[in-house]
């Protein structure tokens, strides 16, 4: 026998209740690293993000209102604007319902200039550019659907009413997995559907994305633009790239914010429930620490093989859910709410430590209790 | 069968042995609350190597606190107790519990060995505390277990013990390390007459054949018949010795 024996052979004494706390840490831990690497989908690339020299210029009042098409040139002649592209959300029905991916109507010729992280393949570009239907997908949205370049792909009519027949030229990659998950096509092929179909020229747009040739710049670029268009009838508000994003998150509220409120809410929670299944165990077992206290053990040995039990079932528990976490946010199945999700290594590494740390934090007090009452004592109650 | 009936008493008892045991003006008080409880008032005792002796008296009268005294697991209020010539009160609790270890074998009423372990491992766990490897601690295992005649329950858990198989197994476990004492609380206590009556004759042998020095309380008077010597306490003092 040795002491891990010993370890494990009291961790799974009670049967039951060994499977419900482990269970209990396993599911726990499998939300626990979907919460947190949904925290990092919202959040990814910031720095980079921060870097890069990038405006995005929306409505004053809302991202909900557009602004005209007209302010394309107009921005595109302030000092210090490289490139100027539209970009309009469009929501176009994909044949399978199930999967859902965000869809931009852009300029082919300017939207890959300065977009921080993204990689495209020349010959590819330049067919997206020529090729008024062409469109462009992300590499993980193209892994998901299945395409290929050449694939046709059709978006029904649902905010616009307008179908779009597109063509796939180009699949570029991003160091930004929700980067990935973006299908984007040439603006003008809305723009022609919509006045055929309704006979008159959609001529807003819904944001602009503003590349600056330096990103010292890009205060005074700001400046310029919002300055330019302050007393027209579609104001303007420009922002470095990284507090766009942040803004058009927190539209929803600070979600990041809930998330890591959830993720927290989720340890405290694990450690009661832990630490009151281990209260339970350590109170059963008073006598039997004072045997082994008879029998020479010391009180730091007795706590260590106390808490390892703890940590034994919070431990496996933990890399069980964390292993089922990892597996679902690599195999698609949340690619409806998070398109292109894995789990990062800081966020495994996040994870594991919590699950040791709940065994280690709801074990060592109750182990504690049980190793200090004085062996005399220990000795008289009864099992 | 009554324990007496088959267990025959000690033959011989070394009182002229070196003392093992010294217990020097010892007192021991509890404070439960306000309240001051008095359970050992100046006792004086001293026993050779070799010894099997009997505490008896009523309940209250201060067996268990002597033996607790004795092994190591309590400390007098007043007065000085050493075993093989260490004094315990000097000694800080790791190196108390390392002396148990090493010099105390226990036997405590039935309910004491680790359920979730079988009886070889019960015995083996004082041997984890020491440098034995696995192998050796195998072989003080099975002999402690012969000693107690369970070879053949050696894969079996408590559960699947009786009573008296238990205490043995109890008992293997209290001389697997070859302590300098050994120290029993009723350990017939919850015994049937015939299990009592094993487990006693296993004691007088251990005494008598591996001449290990046995400190043992007990309220009957059968089982205290197999020591050589018997003491009786009465509100803290020794009454009388036989």
């Amino acid at each position: 026998m040795s002491h891990l024996k010993l370890i494990r052979r009291n961790a799974l004494r009670k049967p039951l209740r060994a499977i419900l706390t482990f269970a209990a840490v396993c599911i726990a831990m499998f939300v626990f690293g979907l919460v947190f690497t949904f925290i990092d989908l919202l959040t990814a690339g910031a720095e980079e993000l921060e870097k890069a020299p990038v405006i995005w210029v929306r409505h004053k009042i809302s991202l909900m209102f557009p602004v005209p098409e007209k302010y394309e040139e107009q921005i595109q002649a302030i000092p210090g604007v490289a490139t100027c592209a539209p970009m309009m959300w469009t929501e176009g029905a994909y044949k399978d319902p199930s999967i859902y991916f965000p869809q931009f109507g852009t300029d082919p010729n300017d939207v890959f200039d300065g977009f921080a992280g993204v990689t495209t393949d020349p010959g590819q570009l330049a067919e997206f550019q020529r090729d008024l239907t062409g469109c462009a997908a992300g590499k993980a949205l193209a892994d998901r659907c299945g395409w290929r370049v050449g694939d046709r792909i059709y978006l029904g009519r649902r905010l616009w009413p307008v179908d779009l027949d597109l063509t796939l030229r180009c699949i570029y990659t991003s160091t930004k997995t929700d980067d990935e998950g973006m299908l984007l096509y040439n603006i003008k092929a809305l723009q022609e559907g919509f006045l055929k179909k309704t006979g008159h020229r959609y001529d807003t747009v819904g944001t602009y994305r503003v590349g600056v040739e330096t990103l010292d710049q890009v205060p005074a670029v700001i400046e310029a633009i919002d300055g330019k268009f302050a007393d027209h009838d579609f104001p303007t508000k420009s922002e470095p790239e990284a507090a766009f994003i942040r803004s058009f998150i927190s539209m929803w509220g600070d979600v990041p914010g809930i998330a890591r409120f959830v993720g927290t809410v989720i340890i405290i929670f694990l450690v009661l429930i832990c630490g009151n299944s281990l209260a339970m165990v350590m109170r059963e077992r008073v006598r039997e620490v004072a045997v082994l206290k008879t029998l020479g053990f010391s009180s730091a040995r007795i706590l260590t093989v106390l808490v390892a039990e703890a940590l034994l079932v919070s431990t496996l528990g933990g890399l069980c859910g964390l292993g089922a976490s990892v597996w679902v946010a690599g195999s698609g199945l949340f690619d409806m709410f998070m398109p292109g999700a894995s789990m990062r290594m800081e966020t495994i590494l996040l994870s594991a430590a919590a699950a040791v740390g709940i065994g280690l934090v709801a074990g060592v007090g109750p182990a504690w209790l049980a190793v200090r009452a004085p062996i005399v004592d220990g000795l008289r109650r009864v099992s | 069968m009554t324990p007496n009936a088959s267990v025959p008493s000690s033959p011989s008892q070394t009182g002229d042995a070196p003392p093992i045991v010294e217990v020097r003006g010892v007192s021991k008080v509890y404070h439960r609350g306000p309240v001051e409880i008095s359970v050992l008032r100046g006792l004086d005792l001293s026993l050779p190597r070799g010894v099997f002796a009997a505490f008896m008296g009523p309940s209250g009268s201060g067996k268990t606190t002597l033996l607790n005294l004795v092994g190591g697991l309590d400390v007098p209020s007043a007065g000085a107790v050493s075993v093989a010539g260490e004094i315990l009160a000097a000694l800080r609790p790791r190196a108390l519990a390392a002396w148990r270890a090493a010099h105390v074998g226990f036997i405590v009423q039935l309910y004491n060995l680790i359920p979730v372990l079988t009886a070889a491992d019960n015995v083996e766990l004082p041997l984890l505390l020491t440098h034995l490897n696995r192998k050796q601690r195998a072989e003080h295992v099975r002999t402690a277990l012969e000693v107690v005649g369970l070879s053949d329950r050696a894969g079996h858990y408590p559960r699947q013990l009786s009573g008296g198989q238990e205490q043995r197994v109890a008992i293997a476990r209290a001389i697997v390390t070859d302590p300098t004492i050994v120290v029993a609380d009723e350990p017939t206590g919850d015994l049937d007459a015939e299990s009592a009556a094993e487990v006693l004759t296993l004691l007088r042998r251990l005494n008598q054949e591996f001449g290990k020095t046995i400190l043992m309380v007990t309220h009957d008077p059968h089982a205290a018949e197999v020591a050589g010597r018997v003491y009786r306490l009465d509100k803290g003092r020794l009454a009388s010795e036989r």
